[in-house]
């Protein structure tokens, strides 16, 4: 099991580390891909199967055809290569310095919850559950029961409005997109043939005379 | 449990065993004789004219969009496939509340000829 998460670990800071240096954009995102599928893993191992499935469907599968269709939508072009200047040194710096001090305040177990960020005694902070109202003693029924069903009793039950909202979070952006990309013209103006040969009748002319040649 | 996912493992390591395998083969067995004419496109192919780095047409986009929201809304169906009896009548309802929101939007967007490819 831990072998499975230094497997999946690793090959998601490799596959992140491509999303950053390819130059090709194209190639970034399937990179991402890499690397969210090996953090759904992660999820997996944790025994959190819901947001394994989360991020199989909605991360690499919808987000991930949201992100290549931009792609080639804007078609950017190769990215210049980056170069080791002041700016990059910081970036990377800032980068690493959060990571290490996001372990180690992980490791001393400073973790944030409804009181703020507060230590915790050394070894507590592993334990998933705590700083939630999650019964201690019910862990291993939820973990055999599955924790697909527990996310579906939740949010069925307990979050019954937001999960209603949502649909119409999810109305609203189906009918946002449509509006926002809709042809202004309507489905009986005349086609560009049309137009163009009113504009400028001689057009079919030279078009009966082309077929006639 | 996890080892009910051992079947994924197996066959992710299958489907990449057989694609690098494929390739392997094909580079220690098979011929390589490369020549301009092997290069040109097959047959009835088209002679490329221009780059294919070119913008695309927004209709992608819509396209994209509508699927993330309806593949969002199915993600919402399998917690809900997972305790539908223990929810009975109540689960069914507030699902069917939940779709019939998303199906008023379907509704939109075909009426809207988003769905056409035009």
């Amino acid at each position: 099991m831990t072998g499975i998460i230094w497997v999946a670990g690793g090959l998601a800071a490799l596959s992140a580390l491509g999303v950053v240096f390819s130059p090709q954009p194209l190639y970034s995102a399937l990179s991402l891909v890499l690397s969210i599928g090996a953090l759904a893993v992660i999820f997996l191992v944790l025994n959190a199967q819901f947001l394994f499935v989360v991020q199989l469907i909605v991360y690499a599968g919808a987000v991930m055809v949201l992100f290549v269709f931009i792609i080639a939508l804007l078609s950017p072009d190769r990215e210049e290569r980056f170069r080791v200047d002041a700016r990059f040194a910081i970036g990377v710096t800032f980068a690493v310095g959060v990571t290490v001090a996001m372990l180690l305040a992980a490791r001393n177990g400073i973790t944030f919850n409804g009181n703020g960020f507060r230590a915790q005694q050394i070894g507590q902070a592993s334990d998933p559950y705590h700083g939630f109202a999650f019964d201690q003693s019910d862990n291993g029924l939820v973990n055999t029961a599955g924790n697909v069903q527990s996310v579906g009793g939740q949010l069925f039950t307990t979050f019954l409005l937001p999960f209603e909202i949502t649909s119409m979070l999810l109305l609203v952006s189906a009918i946002g997109a449509v509006y926002l990309t809709r042809r202004r013209r309507d489905p009986n103006a005349p086609v560009r043939r049309e137009r163009a040969l009113a504009r400028e009748p001689q057009l079919e002319e030279d078009r009966i005379e082309v077929e006639v040649r | 449990m996890l080892s009910d996912f051992a079947p994924i493992l197996v066959f992710l390591a299958v489907c990449v065993a057989f694609g690098a395998g494929v390739q392997a083969l094909a580079s220690w067995f098979g011929p390589r004789r490369p020549s301009a004419a092997k290069d040109l496109p097959y047959e009835c192919g088209i002679v490329p004219v221009e780059s294919a780095r070119r913008r695309f047409s927004v209709s992608f986009y819509v396209t994209a969009m509508l699927f993330i929201i309806f593949d969002v809304e199915s993600i919402f169906l399998l917690p809900w496939a997972t305790i539908v009896r223990q929810l009975k009548v109540f689960g069914v309802v507030e699902m069917g509340v939940f779709i019939a929101a998303l199906l008023i939007g379907l509704i939109y967007v075909w009426a809207k000829g988003a769905l056409r490819w035009d």
